[in-house]
């Protein structure tokens, strides 16, 4: 039986998780409320369905490739300093804490999720150089802990600027 | 410096030439025009038609081309690619029921394609070839796999497609082509395969290379390897099990920096089926792709058009030179140095290895080996002894022993002031008076830290212990094409397939049970009684370490002694497992004469 964990948490991919944060808890950009209220809001969930796809890119990427991967998704085009223990990452049911900034240039975000850390096997006998390269461990061990995300909004879109795990 | 096509040597003793990007294209121009060599009539009933193929993306997600043929007079053939200028080539096509196979190069390239198709469903597999892809090997041909379909004007697409899966894990068969080639295929893995050459080479040692496994229906398949490490050849086949018939291409260059493009025709026989070990019901199969993980730090890009998981051993092999293991090994070897046992904090594989026996301790015991040492021992403890050779001084060495069966022990200890570093691990038989002992040595001609292994039989010499006359423990074709996996610890499993006399294969499980990488080395299969069979294996051109087992069929347990040496020095050190069996090929007609040294 597999030890995976199933990454395909629909839920998190929800716009209505972020659409129900309260609304004090998401600021909207001034330019926005001296035009019009409904424009606001569909600039508001924009940027929100943005995040949420760019979140999306980042499990993906990770988990296929590790922090390595994810490079791409960041604004300086470095990968995020994440343990290279950590074999793959699962966002929870619950919705994200996202907070736009003012501005709505930045915004921030923590999400509740699950780590699988995987021991490495002892030796470097052929066996166990053979195992790693095919991806076996040891052992996963899964734990509960909050990823906490910055973006930043570019002329072609949304960008990561840090993740951290905690 | 290119050679015989195929010199008696083990491939992975071949000093492969590193052919340039210009030197294969000058070879490949030499034969694009004219098409891939056939020994049987080849299908020239595609003369005058078109043939649309539109491919879905590739295995590592890359775009897959549309390729529009137009077949000309004869073997020539007209390809456009994503609707590019037209090239002509020569092609062979080869049916197969109601599949056709065909293969051709591009001229003025180092391209080339190999395609199946499905006439019946219209579905078609597509393998675009290149060299010069792997930049340390250029002649290692690569391949990057794309399922699609053949258009038809007024028809809809397909939308099914051929599906890389599981269904063929564990089976083997006998192939004789029509170009007089004989193997062994072992289909033993979802991403990699074993084969032994019956006729291009000596038949002793069986080979691993990564495969495709693709399904086409009604018992039919394809398969293809990448002779990765070595010739860099390229195999691929479409056959029906049922039929036991074969259609495919060899392209690529031997040991005489020949080039092979050959289309070939093939009979087979089944050789048997082995256990599988995923969840019932599963089929998930290849390819496998390179990945980053845990303690893995290869550079490595599963995105890369024609990228696979390859098993590369001497990327990670610190060689030493006969200088540099002559000043190391002296007074740094290290003979069952750690704690063995569960929970012990014993390394991966020595975690099932159960405390050594005491049983030795007080016993005196002469071996004579049939030309080789006379060997006296004392053992004076659970891990000492002394030991003297051919009648020399005694020198006191650590040493373990384990009981396998009632009065037959293994044990190991290394040789002090023997020029060569030796290590001797024996069977020793007091139930039968025998004695046989793999004797592990380093400072071989091909690298100097990877151990040689001399086989030597003898009567042992004991209080109780019978004298055996003439008769020996003997090399045996019990463990031929048996298949045994062996657990070693959580997350770590291997199988080792004895696919001849000489060769253990070994290969891994996945997290999900699919049998993954695999290697293969040399080796002996000599038997101690029914059911107790003493083997031992060389991880050449690998990691170099002699690695030795023990294995009770009945218990389906082992107890193995590893003979090692790195930079850290020498290594003599147990390992044991929990076994399966999962099954035996039927392989000894192939095999006439037993094993030997």
């Amino acid at each position: 039986m597999s030890t995976r964990t199933d990454t395909s948490r629909r839920s998190f991919l929800k716009v209505g998780a972020l659409v129900a944060t309260p609304a004090a808890a998401v600021a909207l950009p001034a330019a926005a409320l001296a035009e019009d209220g409904s424009k606001a809001a569909l600039a508001r969930l924009q940027d929100e369905r943005a995040i949420e796809g760019l979140n999306r890119e980042f499990l993906r990427a990770f988990n296929k490739g590790g922090a390595g991967n994810t490079a791409k998704l960041f604004a300086n085009g470095n990968a995020p300093d994440l343990s290279a223990r950590i074999s793959r990452l699962a966002l929870d049911d619950e919705p994200a804490q996202l907070s736009l900034a003012p501005d709505g240039a930045t915004a921030t975000a923590s999400i509740a999720c699950t780590v699988e850390t995987a021991e490495d096997f002892e030796g470097s006998e052929t066996l166990v150089q053979m195992a790693r390269l095919q991806g076996n461990a040891a052992g996963i061990v899964t734990s509960r802990k909050q990823l906490a995300a910055r973006y930043a909004k570019r002329a072609d879109g949304w960008v990561l600027t840090e993740v951290a795990i905690a | 410096m290119a050679g015989e096509a195929y010199p008696d040597l083990p491939l992975f003793r071949i000093d492969w030439t590193a052919l340039t990007d210009a030197q294969i294209g000058e070879k490949l121009d030499a034969v694009a025009n004219a098409g891939p060599q056939c020994a049987s009539q080849t299908d020239l009933s595609l003369a005058g038609t078109i043939m649309q193929i539109a491919c879905d993306a590739g295995t590592t997600g890359n775009d897959g081309p549309s390729l529009s043929y137009r077949f000309l007079t004869g073997n020539r053939l007209l390809l456009s690619e994503n609707g590019g200028a037209g090239v002509n080539a020569g092609y062979a096509a080869l049916d197969l029921g109601e599949l056709t196979f065909l293969a051709h190069l591009i001229p003025g390239t180092l391209r080339g394609f190999a395609v199946v198709v499905d006439n019946h469903t219209r579905l078609a597999t597509v393998f675009e070839l290149w060299f010069g892809g792997y930049d340390k090997r250029g002649r290692e041909v690569m391949r990057e796999v794309y399922q699609g379909y053949v258009h038809a004007d007024g028809e809809a697409a397909p939308t099914k497609r051929h599906e890389f899966n599981n269904r063929l894990e564990g089976a083997a068969y006998h192939w004789q082509q029509d170009t007089g080639a004989a193997t062994l295929d072992f289909y033993d893995s979802i991403a990699y395969t074993h084969w032994v050459e019956l006729t291009r080479m000596d038949r002793s040692q069986g080979y691993c290379a990564p495969a495709d496994y693709i399904e086409i229906g009604h018992g039919k398949y394809i398969y293809t390897r990448t002779e990765c490490e070595f010739s860099g050849i390229f195999t691929v086949y479409a056959f029906d099990v049922n039929a036991l018939e074969q259609v495919g291409l060899r392209l690529g260059f031997n040991a005489a920096d020949e080039l092979e493009f050959q289309a070939f025709r093939g009979t087979g026989e089944w050789l048997g089926q082995i256990a599988k070990f995923e969840d019932f019901g599963s089929t998930d199969g290849g390819p496998m792709l390179p990945r980053p993980g845990p303690g893995q730090t290869a550079d490595v890009d599963a995105t890369a058009k024609g990228a696979r998981a390859v098993y590369r051993p001497m990327e990670t092999y610190r060689t030493m030179t006969k200088a540099e293991v002559d000043a190391i090994v002296p007074d740094n070897t290290t003979v069952f140095g750690r704690a063995v046992g569960e929970g012990s904090g014993a390394t991966g594989m020595a975690y099932h290895v159960e405390s050594p026996s005491e049983a030795l301790i007080g016993r005196d015991v002469r071996v004579e080996y049939d030309d080789g040492p006379v060997m006296e021992y004392e053992f004076s403890s659970v891990d000492e002894l002394r030991y003297r050779k051919d009648g020399g001084s005694w020198i006191t060495a650590r040493y373990h022993a384990w009981e396998a069966i009632d009065g037959v022990f293994l044990f190991g200890h290394a040789l002090s002031g023997e020029p060569n570093h030796d290590g001797h691990i024996t069977v020793l038989d007091f139930e039968e008076g025998k004695a046989t002992c793999y004797n592990g040595y380093l400072n071989t001609p091909y690298i100097a830290n990877e151990a040689g292994c001399r086989h030597l039989f003898g009567r042992l010499v004991a209080d109780g212990a019978p004298d055996p006359g003439d008769a020996r423990h003997e090399y045996t074709l019990d463990m031929l094409g048996r298949c045994i996996t062996y657990s070693y610890q959580p997350g770590l499993t291997s199988m080792h397939l004895y696919s001849t006399p000489n060769t253990t294969s070994w290969i891994i499980f996945t997290p999900e049970r699919s049998a993954g990488l695999q290697w293969a080395g040399s080796g002996a299969q000599v038997k101690i009684r029914d059911g107790l069979y003493f083997l031992y294996w060389i991880e050449e051109a690998c990691n170099g370490t002699l690695g030795t087992i023990l294995l009770n069929m009945r218990t389906m347990h082992d107890i193995g002694i590893g003979y090692h040496c790195g930079t850290e020095g020498l290594s003599i050190s147990p390992v044991s497992a929990l076994l399966r069996h999962a099954g035996q090929f039927d392989l000894e007609r192939f095999f006439t004469q037993q094993g030997e040294a």
